[in-house]
């Protein structure tokens, strides 16, 4: 199965790419994340949560490995979603560029998706799983805005908790748990795409 | 409505007996179905029943890296959990079903399926372990604490794909997905091609679906090992060889094992196959752990884990002369078989001789090939491969006939074999292994009484063209199929009368819903002078009787209804007997109606009751060779399997914005012998016309390329509902079987048949847009509107 789509963010890439990986930025945007660990150079294992029409609650577990890396122009996110409502596998190709002031966000998934989720969440899961990345995609949008403009109200945005003042994050932990969190947020919106 | 309008009447010197067969008591079965007194699988409950529930592969290709049984026996209530390993010796590979006929030069692979997935899962739903619990409840918590560990691999979905070199292969041991290729030839095609006025050729796509009975399957065993009897409740078709395959598989006696099949709510085809894991493994269960175990499969579970029907690619050419005479077909196809062929060649050969039709077709080339692919198993669903032959060759002549200019009930009339042309021999072999050779039939006679019905005549210039002014678009349909039917080998009865007078009929088929207390009561009760309401009637307990092989092919009335009808005579010749020495009268002078014996002309009688005690005496003595009571068992084999026939037509709108369509008439003349029961008859015509418009407009079971099924609930496997099945006029043509006493020919798929040929034909009438042509089903309003958008730009 193959997944195309584009989100426009209202920054230059460099500040996407690492505004993307910042995980106080993304657990919040990212609904039913419960456990995050980076296991390995670019390997992160982690627990999600995802209810598609008739398949709910359903528990994840998810590898995701970066590769190919090229900041901050474009990542390679292979995953390897389980649970007991199905899998998920496949790559997602993650590709950043410039236009007027921001960046268009491409992305190209060639995902497997099979069992309960496949089987009866079919005809859900793409509008659920459309309007949910949309969602989220726009909440980092929005909380990029408040870590540029810590100072600035965000209408919409009080919902988001914004706990470091200090951006681009500093230190090379916190930029390994950004890319952590965009990966659960990419294979999570890669399930509901479907 | 005319019924018995040929078979002979009894000789005029025979006394007049009330008659049963024929008319339409109401149905014997139905008190205890409609008030819910009837005994289903789900309605067993035994003292420590325990639940199981399976783990089955989300994947449809993969290596099982390993399966860890301990969270799951850990859990509350989860009482046992196996994996293939855990089987031992019990582990084996299912039987093939049907071995392949004895056809020249013919290839087959057989790879059949396993209880438990060992090694690799080659379908989605493949059962990978079993956990047992004290409630289902607890068994589904457990088997989703089981944690498998699976490889996944590259997966065969599609059936030109799959033959590819370089195609991952499904079953090692094999060389290829290559399940079967098999030619039937008669006549030169080759030949007749070069010198025919015409020549049609098309490519034809033709999917089936589900089965989608009401009840799903379900199992209970109970191992009793005081008594040293397995009872096994079984929703199968086939109760006495699942007790004969029970018995070898577990080493046990085939007197200690009992397989009930109770009433099932529709069979369909997918409840013959056997053995499912889930038939292996509950009995065995059972016996290990002393207790009663129960299983009955959910919805979503049935859509991978009962086997299902699917699609055949067609390449098909018809060869016509100037006046649309048929001079030959050649027919190519790849069909589906799935991860396993236990059923053989059986879908794939009823295709290919079905495809000939009522019709005259002096030179056939047909060549198929069977594919293995990564999908649940296919077996026979209701019309078994039947369908997808009729479409080609009945799309086929709607093709000639347009480029001749005839007319399309014309072309049909010119090709059908004439009354005079049976015994009519196609030179091919078919499913039951015997050469196709048609027994009876009276195909023009049918079309002009359906042609009459849906006033094919005025249609075009009056309601047609009516409808067409108002911008209406709506088209009538009308084709011709043929059912081979009624197979053997053979099927049993057992007729008694008791000393009370309550006359019995035991059989070995199983019911699914088809009236069997009914047909078979009316069969023998014509014979013993009472009314059908008076025999009690007992199908699918090898308790009962052991003898018989199952409920498909449209046989049991046929097969199991002639047995009925041996066992009957012979019980009346035996009243007669005795009633002839106790009333000291000439058997020519004795009558038997309602229940009594009666000399004609005196006052003197005997019931049959006083007859069955005197023919069991408790003292005395009996004449040396005979047998006590009044009881018989026969059985009937047919020589070979006997061929219905029918026409259906229907009268079609569609909504050209919309693509949907609705069912303005329908109208089915059959001819299925001599009608046992006309509202029986009816019935079975309305489930299977239901079930052909299912295939033909509603039902698809949509696999993506990792060949998982993307449809697997009702939510989106769409049923015709009652308003998308229409009020259906049927009417009867009777052309009695010479190769059965009682003259009769299945009925029991005939409906489902040539839906898919009637509505493609209806719709291109419908909607007159050149370039507009349907050649694949199912359609679906989606599909529809894509062809008419693609005919209207091309056009």
């Amino acid at each position: 199965m193959l997944i195309e789509s584009e989100f426009t963010f209202d920054f230059p890439p460099e500040v996407v790419y690492e505004g993307l990986l910042d995980p106080d930025v993304l657990a919040s945007a990212l609904p039913g994340t419960d456990r995050l660990e980076l296991v390995g150079e670019d390997r992160y294992e982690g627990e999600m949560e995802a209810s598609v029409g008739p398949v709910t609650a359903a528990r994840f577990s998810v590898v995701v490995e970066l590769k190919e890396k090229v900041r901050p122009e474009s990542f390679d996110m292979h995953v390897d979603g389980k649970g007991k409502a199905g899998f998920v596998n496949g790559i997602a190709r993650v590709a950043f560029e410039e236009t007027d002031g921001g960046t268009v966000m491409k992305y190209r998934a060639d995902l497997q998706v099979g069992g309960r989720v496949a089987s009866v969440g079919q005809r859900l899961l793409e509008s659920v799983g459309k309007m949910m990345s949309k969602q989220g995609l726009e909440a980092v949008n929005r909380s990029i805005m408040e870590r540029q403009a810590p100072t600035a109200a965000v209408a919409g945005s009080t919902d988001l908790e914004v706990s470091s003042p200090s951006w681009p994050p500093a230190t090379r932990k916190e930029r390994l748990r950004l890319f952590l969190v965009v990966a659960i947020l990419l294979a999570l919106v890669m399930v509901l795409l479907l | 409505m005319s019924h018995d309008t040929t078979f002979a009447a009894p000789p005029a010197e025979a006394p007049a007996r009330p008659r049963q067969v024929g008319e339409s008591p109401l149905r014997n079965e139905d008190r205890r179905l409609l008030t819910g007194e009837a005994l289903f699988v789900d309605d067993v409950h035994l003292d420590g029943m325990l639940h199981a529930a399976f783990v089955r592969s989300d994947y449809a290709h993969g290596n099982v890296k390993s399966v860890d049984l301990t969270a799951a026996l850990e859990h509350p209530g989860v009482v046992a959990a196996y994996a293939a390993h855990d089987l031992g010796d019990y582990w084996e590979a299912g039987p093939l079903l049907v071995p392949p006929p004895p056809i020249d030069d013919l290839e087959f692979h057989a790879a059949t399926q396993v209880p438990l997935a060992k090694g690799k899962v080659r379908h989605v739903g493949e059962p990978i372990a079993v956990v047992v619990a004290r409630s289902p409840y607890e068994a589904e918590d457990g088997a989703a604490l089981v944690e498998v560990d699976i490889e996944p691999l590259d997966v065969v979905s599609d059936l030109k794909g799959g033959l590819e070199p370089d195609s991952p292969r499904i079953h090692d041991q094999l060389e290829s997905n290559l399940a079967a290729h098999v030619i039937q030839r008669k006549g030169s095609w080759e030949e007749v091609r070069e010198r025919a006025h015409r020549v049609i050729k098309r490519r034809f796509w033709y999917d089936h679906g589900a089965s989608a009975p009401m009840e799903n399957r379900g199992i209970v065993a109970n191992w009793d090992a005081r008594s040293r009897e397995l009872t096994v409740w079984d929703t199968t078709q086939a109760p006495i060889p699942i007790r004969n395959g029970l018995a070898a598989m577990l080493g046990l006696p085939q007197s200690e094992v009992r397989v009930i099949a109770p009433f099932i709510g529709g069979g369909f085809g997918p409840k013959i196959m056997m053995f499912y894991p889930e038939e292996v493994l509950l009995p065995w269960i059972s016996m290990r752990l002393g207790q009663p175990v129960k299983w009955i499969e959910d919805r979503q579970e049935s859509f991978f884990a009962t086997t299902q029907e699917r699609g055949q690619d067609h390449e098909s050419e018809l060869a016509v002369d100037a006046e649309g005479r048929i001079l030959g077909v050649r027919d190519e196809f790849l069909c589906d078989t799935g991860a396993y062929n236990p059923y053989g060649l059986t879908i794939p050969i009823n295709t290919q001789c079905t495809l000939l039709g009522p019709y005259r077709v002096p030179n056939y080339h047909s060549e198929f090939r069977m594919v293995f692919t990564n999908k649940p198993i296919c077996t026979p669903v209701r019309g078994a491969g039947r369908q997808h032959g009729v479409f080609v060759m009945e799309r086929l002549l709607d093709r000639a006939a347009d480029e001749l200019g005839i007319d399309r009930v014309e072309i049909r009339r010119r090709n059908y074999l004439t009354p005079e042309e049976f015994p009519h021999d196609h030179e091919i072999i078919y499913q039951d292994f015997k050469p196709l050779v048609y027994d009876s039939g009276n195909y023009a006679e049918a079309m002009d009484r359906a042609v009459e019905m849906i006033d094919y005549a005025g249609f075009e210039s009056g309601a047609g063209a009516a409808a067409r002014s108002e911008g209406r678009h709506v088209g009538l349909g009308i084709v011709s199929y043929v059912e081979g039917t009624g197979v053997g080998p053979y099927e049993g009865a057992r007729v008694g009368i008791e000393p009370g007078g309550r006359i019995n009929l035991v059989t070995g088929v199983g019911t699914q819903g088809q009236g069997h207390f009914t047909s078979f009561a009316q069969i023998v009760a014509e014979q013993l002078g009472v009314q059908a309401s008076d025999v009690e009637v007992v199908t699918g307990d090898t308790a009962r009787f052991g003898w018989g092989t199952g409920t498909f092919a449209s046989r049991g009335a046929v097969v199991a209804g002639n047995a009925c009808h041996a066992a009957a005579l012979e019980v009346r010749k035996k009243v007669l007997t005795m009633a002839s020495s106790v009333l000291g009268a000439a058997e020519e002078d004795l009558d038997l109606a309602e229940g009594v014996v009666r000399v004609v002309g005196s006052g003197e009688s005997i019931s049959l009751g006083e007859l069955a005690a005197l023919a069991n005496p408790l003292r005395g003595a009996v004449t040396p060779g005979t047998e006590p009571g009044l009881e018989a068992t026969a059985y009937f084999g047919p020589e070979r399997g006997v061929t219905a026939s029918g026409v259906h037509a229907m009268i079609l709108e569609v909504d050209p914005d919309t693509a949907l369509v609705r069912i303005l008439r329908y109208v089915v003349v059959h001819d299925c012998g001599r009608v046992i029961n006309p509202m029986i008859v009816e019935g079975q015509i309305h489930g299977g016309v239901a079930h052909g418009i299912g295939n033909a407009f509603y039902e698809e079971l949509v696999f993506d390329e990792g060949a998982q099924l993307l449809n697997a609930s009702f939510m989106d496997y769409l049923l015709p509902t009652a308003t998308d099945v229409p009020t259906i006029e049927t009417d009867h043509v009777e052309t009695p079987s010479p190769l059965n006493p009682l003259g009769v020919k299945g009925v029991g798929e005939a409906g489902a048949i040539p839906v898919g040929a009637l509505f493609a034909q209806a719709l291109e009438n419908a909607l007159d847009v050149d370039g507009f042509e349907v050649r694949e089903i199912p359609l679906s309003p989606n599909r529809l509107f894509e062809l008419m958008r693609d005919a209207r730009e091309e056009g």
